[in-house]
């Protein structure tokens, strides 16, 4: 119940101050069903416009941009979202914030939500309000929203990039379980390196100003994967190469 | 103290998590050590945070003062009576039915024209919120009329209205409309665009998004509004009354005044300071109950 996520020829330009500036220029990839792939480019490059493009919030583009094979022009369930902040709404609990949108019968939305918070770790904490919850749990309780509706994709915008290096690794490892056993298309936006290579089947490298796919480059290496293996170091020292940064 | 427990185990899960997740644990006595000189504090000023009267301190010394001042014959009793005198007055008027009748004829002008004003304000504040067009079209007119005080306006709805009732709700009810137009507005336009943007992606229609994200996000700011305009309907309420009304807390005002009676008029006063007072504590309880979800400074 995957689907496949494509960009052709897509471009974005942003009106500034001091005239149009060429955001993105000519993106084209294709991820198939159930695959994951990792974006990264330097900030600034237009990762996140070409996430919210896919997701439907954003449609003054050229170019085209499908979710199987069909024009996407609005957001859609299927498709599902995590930012980089967990945008939970305040003035709900941990349990309404998850099955928030549902549109089932009550019961199926308590019995999701509880397999939820199990499933991202957060028992016990079905009733607390966002505020009193960590950064962390804060973004495992976003993660749990976005699967409440068993989207066909997830398109992560740089999702743990305000975590501490801890927390993000877990959660890390905590998504990287969740896709082995859902199998749903993946986009993963990121500027971290390792984060990349832990998740990714493919990296997209893009450059920055305007954002242009650089490079993409298959990571072989079986899940879970090892951050400490050799093999892990070869495709860090790739990226940084393409990063000019070794 | 529910709320602190959660907020201190939650500390601690973080800490305790070494796999993808681990269940929530508390090692509280780890955390008691670098915390005691600011438990010592909050158990020093548990008598101010527990709600102790303190709060009345001050209007007890100065009703025994002027009681003492009165008693020593300092104070001409005909310009201000006794406190006891007062009430005395009170008692009788209440054993009469004249505070209660006044009081129930107060009270429904005063709701009635603050539903009125108050409704209004919040669907045309949510309006202008929701439509930069309206924005447009409704803003500056209703910024203008903002500018007029008003009580200024009140010979003109006499003029127009009549005696009876319209003039008086007219004129609680424009009090009422200016502070939840301002906040409903104000409210709505600091929404999270963050959060709107959740709704579009669970494609929420326009009233789903105004019932399920854009009020509930701008409640605290609404709230206030209604704080507010009910205290400003209570002034316009007052003067309203001394218009002139066949009954109402203005009307005992107005009657103490012309009886030159000054037990009275300060025992109509003292009604509206304790009404308005009570309504304040409720409005008060009302946000405390709904905003529970919120972290702010608290003092």
């Amino acid at each position: 119940m995957s689907i496949s996520l494509s960009l052709r020829h897509f471009e974005r330009e942003f009106e500034s101050a001091t005239g149009t500036v060429q955001a993105l220029e000519d993106v084209s990839f294709h991820v198939a069903p159930g695959d994951c792939i990792a974006l990264v480019g330097p900030s600034g490059c237009g990762k996140s416009t070409i996430l919210r493009a896919i997701a439907g919030l954003d449609s003054n583009y050229s170019g085209e941009v499908q979710a199987n094979e069909v024009a996407v022009r609005e957001p859609d369930l299927s498709r599902g979202i995590l930012f980089q902040e967990p945008r939970l709404f305040p003035w709900l609990t941990v349990n309404e914030n998850i099955s928030f949108g549902l549109r089932l019968p009550r019961q199926e939305c308590l019995r999701r939500a509880h397999e939820l918070i199990d499933l991202v770790g957060l028992g016990g904490f079905e009733h607390a309000y966002p505020h009193q919850l960590s950064g962390g749990m804060a973004q495992r309780v976003a993660i749990a929203r976005a699967l409440a509706p068993n989207p066909a994709a997830l398109l992560l915008d740089e999702p743990f990039g305000a975590l501490d290096a801890f927390t993000r690794i877990r959660l890390q490892n905590a998504l990287e379980n969740i896709w082995l056993a859902r199998k749903m298309t993946m986009i993963l936006v990121t500027h971290d390196i390792d984060e990349a290579i832990a998740l990714g089947q493919r990296v997209v490298i893009l450059t920055a100003r305007p954002g242009r796919v650089s490079r993409i480059l298959d990571i072989d290496l079986p899940y879970p994967r090892d951050r400490g293996s050799e093999r892990f170091a070869h495709y860090r020292r790739e990226l940084l190469i393409a990063f000019d940064l070794s | 103290m529910r709320l602190y427990s959660k907020t201190r185990q939650h500390v601690d899960t973080e800490k305790t998590q070494k796999d993808g997740g681990a269940s929530p644990s508390v090692h509280a006595g780890s955390h008691l050590a670098p915390r005691k000189s600011l438990l010592d504090k909050s158990r020093r000023r548990r008598w101010l945070r527990t709600g102790a009267p303190v709060g009345f301190i001050l209007p007890i010394a100065v009703i025994l003062f002027w009681q003492f001042a009165s008693v020593a014959g300092w104070i001409d009793q005909n310009l201000l009576p006794a406190p006891t005198t007062v009430a005395a007055t009170t008692v009788g008027l209440i054993r009469d039915g004249t505070l209660g009748s006044d009081l129930l004829a107060s009270g429904l002008r005063w709701i009635v024209g603050f539903l009125i004003g108050g409704t209004l304000g919040l669907l045309v504040g949510s309006l202008v919120g929701l439509s930069r067009i309206a924005e447009r079209v409704l803003d500056t007119s209703v910024q203008m009329l903002r500018t007029i005080p008003f009580l200024a306006l009140a010979p003109l709805l006499v003029l127009w209205l009549g005696l009876d009732e319209p003039p008086k709700i007219t004129l609680i009810a424009l009090a009422s409309f200016f502070p939840l137009y301002l906040n409903t507005f104000a409210g709505i336009r600091n929404v999270d665009r963050k959060l709107i943007e959740i709704g579009q992606i669970y494609r929420l229609s326009q009233p789903e998004m105004l019932m399920r994200v854009i009020l509930p996000a701008a409640l605290p700011e609404i709230l206030t509004g209604v704080r507010y305009a009910l205290a400003v309907a209570w002034l316009a309420l007052v003067l309203a009354e001394l218009l002139g009304a066949q009954q109402g807390l203005g009307y005992l005002l107005s009657e103490g005044r012309e009886f030159v009676r000054v037990d009275i008029v300060l025992c109509s006063i003292l009604i509206f300071a304790i009404v308005g007072k009570l309504v304040d504590v409720l409005v008060r309880g009302l946000e405390v109950s709904l905003l529970r979800w919120r972290d702010t400074y608290k003092g």
